[in-house]
């Protein structure tokens, strides 16, 4: 009996604290990480490699809902006036419904992604990665550039 | 019992994890009596971030093959039922602390010759997080992508009787590029509002045994194709039935909506798959 009530206390006090508005719900769980490239070479980040940014979202509201993801990606990354190319295709963006390697459906992320019928809870997970090449001539430094990631319903 | 207080305790933990800049709700509802909306931004995270408020136009459209997407107008011409020109937001920018929330005003000031009806623009919120700088390149190349964060919600205001109905017509089914067949129905919007409302699919085969049964919550701001994909494993060549049913329910998106209710509309097509 003492369990139980035990159990009902805590769970109260949970859902008390987690009454949640209703919303799209997103999450970032990693950066895209290119780490140091030498110059000369260049990196191709797989959706599947470590260095992959990863995103989940999920909504809670009853009904399915239509998700249009869309990303607003750089052509090059600044380090005052020099500039690094970097590029994104298909080998760098997948996402899935399950946060797993397997079964991943790879996209452009270049163009709007439209995932259908998500149900309430549902988690949509997201890897993006991307191909840079620090050419010969370019100077060591930092580069910089910025990803927007834009989430609504459709 | 013991197990599902488990299993509802871990839900509730694991779907609180999930989030770091959450925004409610998801549809702020003004009109004429009450032009203040109020729209929450929470910072559920550890991290601080920097917010910033901004509104552009846009609405879901469609293509003649029922692949959807969201048009958007930077600058609406007076034609287009749009608030766009007349919202403001307080504050417009500001930094959200860890485990902070900043309730954002929305202030709707419109024009005196407006018609009935419902306006709206859509809010977009970018949050970004505050990240000291560090430069680790030594010899080589590094490369640092910075991450923002777009979440689109909306405002809408209302204006004397607003009205809303739907027209399900033209159902055909087409062939697309994989072998599988869409079906295909036009949406015709009708009064002076956006339709709202649950659209229920049941398709039954020539037996009369049901062999798809979809529902979601759509809105249909103005016309538009509504396309559903037949996939071929389930589809095999022969007779079927579909209903398609919209039930009108803006309460899911706008709990404090005062539009009276309309009957639900039907469409019942019958179709060959060769």
């Amino acid at each position: 009996m003492k369990f139980k009530s035990l159990f009902t206390i805590l769970f109260l006090i949970i859902f008390v604290c987690n009454v949640l508005p209703q919303s799209i719900y997103i999450y970032k769980h990693k950066d895209l990480n290119f780490g140091d490239v030498f110059i000369g070479y260049s990196k191709n980040i797989l959706h599947f490699n470590y260095g992959a940014a990863k995103f989940s979202m999920h909504h809670n509201f009853l009904k399915k809902k239509d998700f249009l993801i869309t990303f607003v990606l750089p052509e090059y990354l600044l380090n005052g006036k020099n500039y690094l190319p970097i590029k994104f295709d298909r080998q760098n963006a997948a996402w899935s419904f399950r946060d797993r390697r397997r079964n991943r459906r790879r996209f452009n992320p270049n163009n709007p992604l439209i995932i259908r019928g998500v149900k309430q809870n549902r988690s949509i997970f997201i890897w993006l990665g991307g191909k840079i090449y620090a050419k010969n001539n370019l100077l060591p430094g930092t580069y910089k550039g910025t990803i927007i990631l834009t989430v609504e319903f459709l | 019992m013991k197990k599902i207080f488990i299993t509802l305790v871990l839900f509730f933990v694991v779907v609180n994890l999930k989030a770091q800049v959450i925004i409610s709700p998801y549809v702020v509802y003004t009109d004429e009596h009450n032009k203040f909306g109020k729209l929450i931004v929470q910072n559920e995270s550890y991290d601080s971030y920097e917010i910033s408020i901004s509104f552009i136009f846009g609405y879901p459209i469609s293509d003649s093959l029922g692949n959807r997407t969201m048009k958007y107008i930077k600058q609406p011409e007076d034609s287009l039922p749009s608030i766009n020109a007349w919202v403001k937001a307080f504050p417009k920018k500001f930094v959200l602390h860890p485990k902070e929330r900043q309730t954002v005003r929305l202030f709707v000031k419109p024009p005196g010759y407006l018609k009935n009806g419902t306006y709206w623009t859509r809010i977009v919120t970018s949050s970004s997080p505050i990240i000291k700088e560090q430069d680790s390149s030594g010899n080589g190349v590094s490369a640092k992508l910075r991450f923002v964060l777009n979440q689109v919600t909306t405002v809408i205001f209302r204006k004397g009787i607003a009205n809303t109905g739907l027209n399900i017509s033209n159902a055909k089914i087409s062939r697309d590029s994989t072998g599988s067949y869409k079906l295909l129905y036009l949406l015709k919007r009708e009064g002076n509002s956006p339709f709202f409302g649950n659209f229920n699919l049941k398709i039954f085969n020539s037996k009369g045994q049901p062999v798809k049964d979809e529902s979601d919550y759509t809105s249909v701001y103005f016309n538009m194709i509504r396309s559903y994909v037949l996939p071929q494993n389930i589809f095999k060549p022969g007779k079927y039935k579909a209903i398609l049913e919209a039930v009108f329910n803006e309460k899911e998106d706008i709990p404090q909506s005062k539009m009276k209710n309309i009957p639900n509309v039907k469409n019942t097509f019958e179709f060959i798959i060769p």
